[in-house]
């Protein structure tokens, strides 16, 4: 498979909602149940590091980074959103993006990039522990989908060249 | 020392920015180095679960809670802020507000509340795990204060009556 990342464009925006839809079905990539409109997934967002993979002109993947926090101090810390289209997983899309979006995010002088994630997604986890990130601990029942409380494991990934 | 726990009045702000500052002085309290006015701290905290202990009618201590997310499904999720008067330090004010903040914040339908803490503030840790509060684990050089890139233990106490 041939994966080329670049900026996500606002002709992507309908595929990279298709995608996180099929994410959302999984039940098991996060606590959204429903796709955002535009308006509200573009104000959530960092305006920086937004990426799509492609394959054949297809969209097959994105990555995006959220705030943490409205404080100063914690200007420099994001949380990873990444998601491969289902016909398009177990190929190195994942991780293709994920070095791209940290490659992207210590441009924009970003020093730790967190992701929460659930026990269950072991895919996501292996990803993200190839990628440099750490296990920081298992937070308990911290959220709810349909009905079931579910714990999330709390990853994270400090630079070493930003915030030095 | 006989303390009292109440609702935090307007009339008790300069009291508790006062302790707030006290704290920002100490280095180990929090990465904020300037107390904010009344207006962005008033923003920046659930209305519900604001107490102080007073002693003589003097506010020795106080307690608040902030958002630590907009997602709907982290509603019940929340940051404690305690702070205690240097003067009235060791003498058990800390555990009798954070005892009175876990049963109000029940009361108020949250079911996990976290605290950042610099490793340093053996203090912190060691009330909060008195309460209840585990630790989940360290986060590595998250934040700058005063030039030095610190560590925070992040802390979580999962209510065994709400959200079940």
């Amino acid at each position: 498979m041939n994966i080329t990342v670049t900026p996500m464009k606002p002709e992507d925006w309908e595929a990279v909602r298709l995608i996180y839809r099929e994410g959302i079905d999984t039940g098991n990539s996060t606590f959204e149940t429903e796709t955002p409109d535009w308006e509200a997934w573009n104000k959530s967002h960092l305006r920086e590091c937004r990426l799509v993979a492609r394959s054949d002109g297809q969209v097959v993947g994105w990555a995006a980074l959220s705030p943490v926090s409205s404080r100063c101090s914690y200007v420099g810390v994001a949380e990873v959103s990444l998601y491969v289209r289902v016909s398009a997983r177990g190929q190195g899309v994942g991780k293709v993006v994920l070095q791209a979006l940290i490659e992207e995010s210590e441009r924009a002088g970003i020093w730790t990039l967190q992701g929460g994630v659930f026990p269950e997604n072991v895919a996501s986890i292996a990803l993200l522990k190839s990628c440099g990130f750490r296990e920081i601990g298992r937070r308990e029942r911290i959220g709810q989908i349909n009905g079931v409380w579910r714990d999330v494991l709390l990853l994270e990934r400090r630079s070493n060249t930003v915030g030095v």
